[in-house]
């Protein structure tokens, strides 16, 4: 693992920064889409809040970028977030706010948490300062979708479970993908030049475990909603290796 | 793999060289539920969960622990009231002496003495009564192995003790006496039945040298040879079940000819049944005749006995 004073760590880095951005700029989009949706002045605002959260992670990781002085892309038109965000409109078109919560709060921040914490060890001071707080807050976001989707699935779990249908397929599988061991097939759009993820190797990333947390951890998140194992398991093999 | 099938259709069939690396990264994780029955009425829930060991040249034991090790943790989350280890994770939780009775408040049992007893019952079956068979046993040294070989030799046969560590070979030979440590090589030409049991990697042992009469029960997990031409090749250390496994992922059992299982997964079941919440087999070297026979005898009260051997679809006897 190379430390920050090694000449390629801001190279490597930016990569990380046009991720954390752009991921967050999509967080706070679909965060934006949800308010409408929202079935009391409570959750209107928790929404608000959950947005604002995102707007503060984004700042957050673009003072990382400006430290490091390197450039801060942010591209949520990419072929991978175009797919997510995709079929997240789709859903909030619809007024579906069950299947928001399932896409940004279980699948979105479990990818967040998940690849927040990978980069975490590799990070310099500065930067993991910041890292470890936004984990910390998307962990939590992650914690509090699972509680409210463990009500809704004591509600109606048929319903759930077609939510998750939905976005297994739409934005799990998309996001599984991505993380996979192999560079990209189609550029993400994110990454400032080449797939960054045959250099981040450098600060200690290995794409297969990341993979491998991303899965276990959003089949953990599901499981403690209500899902059974085996429908979890069936969802879980859809993914891409 | 039971993950290409559960998949759907619709997607392309997971290759292994894709799957291995996210599965080696992947932490235990419960894959499905089951329910047991027996004939006297009695149902249980269970929970299967997959430590993903994948025993390839890849494999290291602390790894396999470590796997074993958060599996169990996971059952005790779960708030299972016995955990059964099955298949190469029994072999990992035998050799590792795990204990997470003390860890986790949970018994487990390594299903070491079920599959014992039934693949010496299924041996004992292929010599057809002669107690003059020649019956060689690779894995001796083993906690399975061993069992096997006192169990045939209360019954009448001296079993050849084949293995790779020399010092429990020699002591299971001193406890059984007319039996013989031998080397493969030596004992494979001279061999009417073969029992496989050895803590070895898929395919490991090499059957060329067996007679062509002879008749090999591959109880290892993964299989520790294959069938060959010529070779009368079975798997063993398998029961049938009178009440079939309920499960709500039927493809979790694909390897398996319906109402079938693996015995050391059938003994937790049975303890189960049985409302014996306890470590029945732990450790090395406890396998005896006599709890060989108890737990054959309290399967049996559950409709679970040895499976009948087969090669090429056709039942041995």
């Amino acid at each position: 693992m190379i430390t920050a004073t090694d000449p390629r760590y801001p190279m490597v880095y930016r990569d990380v920064v046009a991720h954390s951005v752009t991921g967050e700029a999509v967080g706070i989009e679909h965060y934006s889409r949800m308010i409408p949706l929202a079935r009391s002045i409570d959750e209107r605002l928790d929404l608000l809040e959950d947005a604002y959260h995102e707007k503060l992670h984004l700042l957050s990781m673009r003072e990382v970028g400006a430290r490091l002085a390197v450039p801060v892309k942010t591209n949520m038109d990419g072929p991978y977030w175009r797919q997510v965000r995709d079929a997240f409109r789709e859903r909030a078109d619809a007024g579906d706010l069950l299947g928001c919560y399932v896409m940004q709060d279980i699948i979105l921040e479990t990818f967040a948490v998940v690849l927040y914490e990978a980069i975490l060890p590799g990070s310099d001071p500065f930067a993991a300062e910041r890292v470890r707080v936004i984990a910390g807050e998307e962990r939590e976001h992650l914690a509090h979708g699972i509680r409210a989707l463990t009500e809704e699935f004591a509600r109606d779990a048929d319903a759930l479970r077609e939510r998750v249908d939905f976005a297994n397929e739409r934005v799990a599988r998309v996001l599984a993908e991505w993380i996979g061991p192999e560079e990209c097939g189609p550029h993400c759009g994110v990454c400032n030049e080449a797939c960054a993820k045959l250099d981040l190797h450098l600060l200690g990333v290995e794409m297969p475990v990341v993979q491998a947390r991303f899965v276990a951890d959003y089949g953990e998140a599901l499981r403690t909603i209500g899902f059974r194992p085996a429908d979890v398991t069936r969802w879980l093999a859809r993914l891409p290796a | 793999m039971f993950l290409s099938e559960v998949r759907g259709a619709d997607l392309p069939p997971l290759s292994e060289d894709r799957v291995a690396p996210l599965l080696r990264s992947l932490d235990p994780m419960p894959v499905c539920d089951f329910v047991v029955r027996s004939p006297t009425g009695v149902a249980l829930p269970g929970r299967y969960i997959d430590a993903f060991l994948i025993v390839d040249a890849q494999w290291q034991l602390a790894t396999a622990i470590g796997r074993v090790h958060a599996a169990c943790a996971a059952a005790a989350r779960t708030g299972a009231r016995l955990v059964t280890l099955g298949g190469f994770s029994s072999i990992v939780g035998e050799s590792a002496r795990l204990d997470p009775a003390s860890e986790f408040g949970v018994p487990f049992t390594t299903g070491n003495t079920l599959t014992a007893a039934v693949v010496a019952e299924q041996a004992l079956t292929a010599a057809e009564g002669d107690t003059h068979a020649r019956v060689t046993v690779f894995g001796a040294g083993g906690d399975v192995g061993s069992g096997v070989c006192r169990i045939l030799h209360s019954r009448g046969l001296k079993p050849a003790l084949v293995g790779r560590r020399p010092t429990p070979l020699a002591a299971l030979a001193a406890e059984l006496p007319g039996t013989t440590v031998c080397s493969w090589e030596d004992a494979a030409p001279r061999s009417d039945i073969v029992v496989l049991v050895a803590s070895a990697t898929l395919g490991a042992v090499c059957l060329e040298r067996v007679l062509q009469s002879a008749v090999v029960l591959d109880a290892g997990h993964p299989p520790n040879g294959a069938a060959s031409p010529g070779v009368r090749y079975a798997r063993a250390g398998r029961v049938r079940l009178a009440c079939p496994l309920e499960t709500d992922l039927p493809a979790v059992l694909r390897h398996y000819q319906r109402g079938e299982l693996h015995a050391c997964l059938a003994e937790g079941m049975t303890l189960a049944l049985e409302s014996r919440w306890e470590a029945y087999s732990v450790g090395r070297g406890g396998i005896t005749p006599a709890r060989a026979a108890e737990i054959l005898a309290l399967a049996a009260r559950h409709g679970i006995g040895p499976a009948p051997l087969r090669w090429e679809d056709a039942p041995l006897s």
